[in-house]
């Protein structure tokens, strides 16, 4: 194998394998990226066996050829070179060659074969979407995940595509985010689908990157979820479907409807939280015609208060939140107010976008409230 | 727990006894919570959708479930696990691993330990159990259903492969519909066909999962029961200068428990389940809990129940003790959980 290559196309596209390469593989080739040349192409490849990545940037081909090399290395060393211009070739004994300017180096390196058997792609039925909608969604659900990794069950995004809308929508059984972009005539294509996406594959899809047109291809092979925008291929295996009865939690009698300045209200919880109780980060709202009053109280420290303007009209009330799991929300929305629809310190509390705005999509979030001492 | 909500609700109101009560709301948009096993005749199972359960037996009850009476049985039982054992891993209200190696009332064997158990909860709470006895987790788990309702299964170790190789590869956790496709596809309807795959092979197929699966196929489980991250206990231990009598740890613990007291007062803790402990010259220590009806409400309470506790250990009368101490833990306020926003068991969508 030889080539030549701009060092920033390079860069580029190992940057792009670091989110996918095992940091502490027990199988070490995992750490590695496979590289391969051919037809006036350097191919990129990385996978931990359940999430791969597949890319390509051009490179004037010598040699075609492939080989397999530390994914965080050659990234470190490619991003350091002097030059525009990176020459790699093949030497004896596995050694690779990496020139730039007037610098040299050369690194061990596997044959092509020690590298896992890529999982490739035989898809019958695809759905096109705009890739700029999949990362808004991925984007605004992402937060909602569960960090224990034992509840695989809720360790993704779940991925509903129906006929007339495409639905994102995550949870770690607190709280639960979900976002909707409804689906126009013609745009549909295929059957109706739900798939969960691993997080590592929602993260990868926030760095592709489209092609021409600007869009996403993406369904299941085999067993496999896949992803393709412009030269990037992202697959993941698939998993087993088991995501709880979201619509069950999502109430509909909340009939006190509150609307706020979302950067007033997130530095208003950012400053008060932070003498919340660490664990439990409960703060308290209550809400009055016109004002919201945000506090915490912690024995150990002392406590905390602001009133922020709202438009409500209603009777007094008051909820407890985890203000982590507030500002999460608050700071996904795009929109400069937010509307609430509450009911009582014992019910799930809605947030969404405020009505206002002419948004392409559908977007709410919905919490618990805490007990407060 | 057996049909778990469906059993509170008809022990609490007798005219529902031997009758099908399906737990939920029974609205179009809802889904069953629990159903009696009266209702299960019908096909009926938790999951399902209401207006479904209600085509399947037109008859049932609809009970909208109390989640603070389920939550409150569900305290009681699990204090009563804990007499046997600290190492209590809750899954949900009415579901729980423990590890009983080493069992706190002296009872020798697991298989006792789950029928002592299965007495006390059917003695205290009017309600019927469940256990599954395995040398480990995943097995424990197949167990526990293999003779519900109010049964017990146990799987010794030299029992495992036999066990395993008829079960269908569903049964592993973790092998839901789309996986039993690939499996049944691949020709593996049971867990003695996955036999025939190496680890590698497994792993080329299912990711890192096939390394568990492997693993599992094998009753092979290292997982270790972990009790509840969320529990705290306030405790004060002290190694003497020499070894000491029992009469001696006793005037120890009854200072120490006064103590203790005054600190968890002063933090408005309440807890409720005491525990002593103990560790003799030669170095063998074991420890003694209770968790009574009523939390201590007073330092003389606590020594109380401290020395009564002491009384419970099985070492020789003329034992000397180099370390003694004394706990208190599974606080009122402390242990509130996270609200959730699915009450019990996430119900799968399907």
């Amino acid at each position: 194998m030889e080539l030549t290559v701009a060092r920033a196309d390079l860069q580029k596209e190992l940057q792009l394998c670091q989110g996918v390469v095992e940091k502490r593989s027990t199988i070490p080739i995992l750490s590695n990226v496979l590289l391969k040349a051919a037809n006036g192409r350097l191919q990129i490849a990385a996978t931990d066996l359940d999430v791969t990545i597949l890319s390509s940037c051009a490179a004037k081909i010598t040699t075609p050829g492939g080989v397999t090399i530390e994914a965080k290395r050659l990234f470190d060393i490619v991003r350091s070179l002097p030059d525009d211009d990176v020459h790699v070739a093949m030497q004896e004994n596995n050694s690779m060659l990496i020139e730039s300017g007037t610098a040299k180096f050369h690194l061990l390196s596997l044959p092509a074969e020690d590298y896992p058997t890529l999982p490739t792609v035989t898809a019958s039925e695809s759905y096109n979407v705009a890739l700029e909608e999949l990362k808004t969604m991925v984007a605004k659900v992402k937060f909602a995940i569960t960090h224990e990794e034992t509840r695989f069950q809720l360790n993704g995004a779940l991925l509903k595509m129906q006929a007339s809308k495409m639905e994102m929508v995550a949870t770690d059984g607190h709280r639960m985010a979900l976002i909707n972009f409804p689906q126009g005539n013609g745009k549909k294509k295929g059957h109706e689908l739900t798939i969960l996406i691993p997080r590592k594959a929602l993260e990868e899809i926030l760095r592709l990157e489209p092609g021409e047109d600007g869009t996403v291809r993406f369904g299941v092979s085999e067993n496999h979820l896949f992803f393709e925008a412009g030269e990037r291929r992202l697959l993941a295996r698939m998993i087993d479907v088991n995501f709880p009865n979201y619509m069950e939690v999502i109430a509909r009698d909340n009939d006190r409807h509150v609307m706020v300045d979302r950067e007033r209200l997130l530095s208003t919880i950012r400053r008060i939280s932070l003498v919340a109780n660490e664990r439990t980060r409960a703060v308290r709202f209550d809400f009055a015609p016109g004002k919201l009053t945000v506090s915490s109280t912690n024995p150990e420290l002392g406590d905390a208060r602001e009133t922020v303007p709202i438009d409500y009209a209603g009777n007094p009330f008051f909820v407890g939140l985890n203000a982590a799991y507030v500002t999460d929300f608050l700071s996904a929305v795009d929109t400069p107010s937010v509307a609430l629809d509450l009911k009582d310190e014992n019910s799930q509390c809605i947030g969404r976008p405020s009505a206002n705005e002419d948004l392409p999509y559908e977007y709410l979030y919905v919490v618990m409230p805490m007990r407060l001492a | 727990m057996d049909a778990f909500y469906a059993s509170v609700e008809q022990r609490d109101q007798p005219d529902l006894r031997g009758k099908p009560v399906i737990v939920g709301w029974p609205g179009e948009r809802s889904v069953v919570c629990a159903a009696s096993y009266e209702a299960r005749k019908f096909g009926v199972h938790s999951a399902m959708p209401s207006s479904r359960a209600r085509r399947l037996c037109p008859e049932a009850v609809f009970i909208p479930p109390t989640f603070e009476k389920y939550r409150e049985v569900s305290h009681q039982v699990r204090g009563i696990l804990e007499r046997h054992t600290p190492l209590v891993e809750p899954l949900s209200l009415d579901e729980a691993y423990l590890d009983v190696t080493r069992e706190l009332t002296g009872i020798p064997t697991a298989t006792e330990t789950a029928e002592a158990i299965r007495g006390e909860i059917r003695a205290e709470t009017q309600l019927t159990a469940s256990a599954g006895v395995a040398p480990n987790k995943f097995l424990a788990k197949i167990a526990s259903d293999w003779k519900k309702p109010d049964g017990l299964f146990v799987i010794r170790p030299h029992q495992v492969e036999a066990f395993l190789i008829g079960l269908p590869v569903r049964k592993i956790p973790g092998v839901g519909k789309a996986t039993e496709k690939i499996l049944l596809d691949m020709g593996i309807p049971t867990v003695g066909d996955l036999h025939r795959y190496s680890e590698g092979e497994l792993v080329t197929r299912f990711g890192k999962w096939g390394t568990r699966l492997w693993q599992l196929a094998r009753g092979i489980d290292e997982n270790p029961v972990q009790p509840s991250r969320k529990r705290k206990s306030w405790s004060s231990e002290n190694t003497f200068q020499r070894d000491i009598t029992l009469d001696e740890v006793a005037d120890y613990i009854r200072g120490e428990a006064h103590s203790l007291w005054a600190a968890l007062s002063e933090r408005s803790l309440v807890g409720r389940t005491v525990t002593v402990k103990l560790r003799t010259r030669e170095f063998s220590t074991a420890t003694r809990r209770l968790t009574p009806d009523q939390p201590p409400s007073s330092g003389d309470d606590l020594s109380r129940i401290a020395l009564d506790l002491l009384t419970r250990f099985d070492f020789a009368p003329e034992s000397l003790y180099r370390l003694a101490g004394v706990g208190v833990s599974n606080f009122v306020d402390g242990e509130e959980e996270e609200p959730t926003l699915w009450k019990g068991t996430m119900n799968d969508e399907r």
